[in-house]
């Protein structure tokens, strides 16, 4: 067993493919998973991420193709695979009449063992209380204890699709440094997101799909080329200027005293640029993803059109 | 007004619903009752025998005029319908009175201007509107039915007394507890507690005067057609005022969203769970606790009632017939009547048997079998713990019936063996592991169609054997129920053939659902 270990990659999917009935949700993905590495895991909704995730983990079988996990079948060796990885669903759904620490213990033993120093340093952390009801906690708590049980374990592979939704902001933080160390202590991760602030903010590589197929696999590098900024500026006063030519900006257009622009890289130029004005509003956002992949991937036939 | 409304879109369907039961219940009763005893000496001959039999007065009230058809209505059904009309009044005031709390929406109703008490008081008219429901509904069926006027207004007062009265009880209790769980317990022990004492007071010759410590021997007291009286009306209307009063003032004296006793302190597990074993025992231990009460409760009074049944069907061979048409055999014997009511545990048990596999479906699209899975558990061994605990479970509620039906029979003064009554709830066990058997197979096979088989199975069964065996069906419609294959035990010996197969249906298909279940995806939403 531990020989085909060495030689498994955490994950390796070869032409995985799942129909439901009719629907391809997902269409040949070949993607393989190095050891060590933080691997994102990158699409708008509906993508296909949480149906390869389901095959990776045992709970669907592919219809076509396969997944391994440390060298095991993802389906038929299951149990081998899971010895192995510990999971973080979107939704972590607790077991509303046991307490969260009730939780942990069983999901650590369960697990065959766990980290015990490692939990009650988590808890503190995340600033998680253990001593609650399931149907007490908040969607944020929830997600919490799904952490906690998945970084106690210290898993070779921990498994996280979308993990931080309804956490906040200062959890994230802690979310991201957990990763941190796991990276550092030599575990790998598969971060499934539909953020690319996340994806950007931790991971090595990132896989991007769309509608069930991959479209491209990159380093960080290729995605911030990626990440461009949505900016609208309302001037004070009529003559508007001519942006165009600023470093990074694309994508110009006006109306009346209002002008929204595409921005790559540093908005240092741009900020040089909008000093000598006097402007009334300024809003910088980041796109979404499905916005990203109309403007790099185009429209691509099966897109859904722009929402806006 | 908006909070007005805001709880009367909470209630007004329950209101409704049992509004409208409330009328069927007593039209219906009205029409059986004329039907079955047409002229004054059947109706003298059905009083006569009724008033021999002490468990039905226990169980439904002391019998008053039952020659007649007001009489009549009002005992059989006037004290089963306040106690139900009660029951929903203590749960919806609880829901809206502490649910509200609980889930926090009651402070942005306070965040308006209202004070807690006005919410309060606002709430617990709406409640007392849905008992005026009630009364309107129940009074409107009685005189309809050709019922006096003035009685049946009176009987829709009686059946409301109840919503009024444990309405209030409740709006106290919300203000002593945290939790509306806790609140609708304590109100409904209050509620239960009630009902004993009057059934109590009934039931025997000379403690009848406990009738007056009790609300519900109150509302017996009103007598709307037999002999009338206010004093008992005036009797709820004063206790229930006292009760709001004191639910006002208590609520001016303590914050939105605790108790005034206090939050219940965390019992802490004798285990700690480390298995799926252990996690399933925990996830089940509240509804068999649940179900035990309600099958002990329910066996108790069967067998209480054996020993005035079985004088009853001697007293009415017409019904006598009827029995013996669709089960088979007699039931004017103590044994003849236990048999026939195990077979209505073989119908409980094997709903509670498809409930285990109901609820594991719950686990699973709630997405924690996802958990527990990936955790390490596999799958064989998650749905094998499941059956484990649901085996022990329903030997565990069939030994309850037992025991129910037998100290019910022995308190009443019919003598029933303990082992007799063993012997039948067991014989029944087969038929409710073959029903839970296919609720596995459908788990595992057909997991979106497993609450429909799980419940669906046994309930057709259920109604194949008692429709056609009143309608003289083929024998064969008949054989493919597996109730049909019950020995009344123990009338009659156990049917070990019927059984071993019975069993041998039930191991085949857990085995190709759990087959089945390894080889699926698994399915949430």
């Amino acid at each position: 067993m531990s020989g085909r270990e060495q030689s498994g990659k955490p994950i390796e999917t070869a032409g995985l493919t799942k129909r439901f009935g009719s629907l391809t949700a997902l269409d040949g993905l070949t993607i393989a998973v190095e050891r060590g590495e933080i691997y994102g895991f990158l699409g708008p909704n509906g993508a296909g991420k949480t149906t390869t995730i389901r095959a990776v983990l045992g709970l669907a079988k592919p219809t076509a193709g396969s997944a391994r996990v440390f060298g095991f079948d993802a389906w038929s060796e299951r149990q081998d695979a899971h010895r192995h990885l510990a999971f973080v669903p979107g939704e972590f759904a607790p077991w509303p009449t046991l307490r969260g620490h009730e939780m942990l213990d069983l999901l650590g033993h369960v697990h065959g063992g766990y980290d015990a120093a490692l939990r009650v340093r988590l808890c503190d952390r995340f600033e998680f209380d253990p001593t609650k009801k399931g149907r007490e906690y908040s969607k944020g708590n929830r997600q919490k204890i799904a952490l906690i049980a998945a970084f106690m374990v210290r898993p070779d592979l921990l498994v996280l699709d979308e993990p931080t939704s309804g956490l906040d902001p200062l959890m994230e933080i802690e979310f991201r440094r957990c990763v941190e160390e796991a990276r550092e202590q030599g575990q790998t991760v598969f971060l499934s997101s539909h953020l690319l602030s996340e994806v950007e903010a931790v991971c090595d590589r990132v896989a991007i799909l769309r509608s069930g197929r991959l479209v491209e696999v990159g380093t960080l590098e290729d995605l911030r080329e990626l990440n461009s900024q949505e900016v609208e500026i309302e001037f004070a006063a009529a003559p508007v200027p001519d942006l165009s030519t600023v470093a990074g900006v694309q994508d110009v257009e006006q109306e009346g005293n209002r002008v929204t622009l595409r921005l790559r890289g540093s908005p240092n130029e741009l900020v040089r640029a909008l000093a000598a004005h006097d402007v009334r509003d300024l809003d910088i956002r980041e796109p979404s993803l499905e916005e990203l992949f109309l403007t790099y991937y185009g429209s691509d036939g099966a897109a859904p059109p722009r929402s806006t | 007004m908006n909070l007005t409304r805001f709880a009367w879109r909470q209630v007004w369907r329950g209101a409704l619903i049992w509004a409208a039961v409330a009328a069927i219940v007593v039209a219906s009763g009205i029409a059986a009752f004329e039907s079955a005893y047409p002229t004054a000496a059947s109706r003298e001959a059905f009083a006569r025998s009724i008033a021999r039999l002490p468990a039905f007065q226990a169980l439904y009230g002391r019998t008053i005029g039952v020659d007649t058809v007001g009489g009549f209505v009002t005992w059989r059904y006037g004290d089963l319908m306040t106690v139900v009309v009660g029951l929903w009044a203590l749960l919806a005031a609880t829901r809206i009175l502490r649910g509200d709390e609980e889930t926090g929406r009651a402070e942005s109703l306070l965040g308006g201007a209202a004070s807690p008490r006005r919410v309060l008081l606002t709430e617990l008219c709406v409640v007392g509107a849905g008992c005026g429901l009630v009364f309107l509904a129940v009074a409107l069926a009685a005189g309809v039915g050709g019922l006096p006027l003035g009685g049946s207004l009176l009987f829709g007062s009686l059946v409301a007394t109840g919503g009024v009265v444990f309405g209030a009880v409740a709006a106290v209790t919300s203000q002593l507890v945290d939790t509306r769980r806790r609140a609708a317990g304590w109100a409904g022990a209050v509620l239960g507690a009630s009902y004993l004492l009057r059934a109590l007071a009934d039931g025997s010759s000379d403690l009848h005067w406990l009738g007056w410590l009790t609300p519900l021997g109150w509302a017996e007291r009103i007598e709307p057609f037999t002999g009338p009286s206010l004093v008992p009306i005036a009797a709820v209307a004063a206790l229930s005022a006292v009760l709001v009063g004191a639910a006002a003032f208590l609520r001016e004296r303590r914050d939105t969203g605790a108790g005034l006793l206090g939050a219940r302190q965390h019992r802490r597990r004798v285990r700690p769970i480390r298995s799926t074993l252990a996690l399933d025992w925990s996830l089940s231990t509240g509804a068999l606790v649940a179900w035990s009460s309600g099958v002990a409760i329910a066996m108790f009074v069967m067998g209480y009632l054996t020993r005035d049944i079985v004088r009853f069907a001697h007293d009415n061979p017409a019904i006598e017939d009827q029995i013996t048409k669709i089960y088979g055999y007699s039931m004017n014997s103590a044994v003849g009547f236990l048999s026939l009511a195990f077979g209505v545990v073989a119908l409980v048990l094997a709903v509670f048997a498809g409930a285990q596999m109901v609820s594991a479906r719950e686990e699973e699209a709630a997405g924690r079998t996802d958990t527990v899975v990936v955790a390490g558990t596999s799958r064989a061994r998650w749905l094998v713990a499941r059956i484990a605990v649901a085996l022990v479970a329903i030997a565990a509620l069939a030994l309850v019936a037992a025991l129910g039906a037998w100290a019910g029979a022995n308190v009443s003064g019919a003598s029933v063996g303990f082992v007799d009554a063993v012997e039948a709830s067991f014989n029944v066990v087969p038929a409710a592991l073959l029903f839970g058997g296919l609720a596995v197979l459908a788990f595992g096979a057909l997991p979106r169609a497993t609450t429909y088989v799980a419940f669906g199975a046994a309930a057709v069964a259920y109604l194949i054997q008692v429709v056609a065996g009143l309608s003289g069906a083929p024998g064969w419609l008949i054989d493919l129920s597996p109730f049909s294959h019950l020995a009344p035990v123990p009338a009659t010996p156990v049917n070990t053939g019927a059984m071993l197969v019975m069993l041998a249906v039930a191991l085949a298909a857990s085995a190709l659902g759990l087959a089945a279940f390894r080889r699926r995806d698994l399915a949430s939403g």
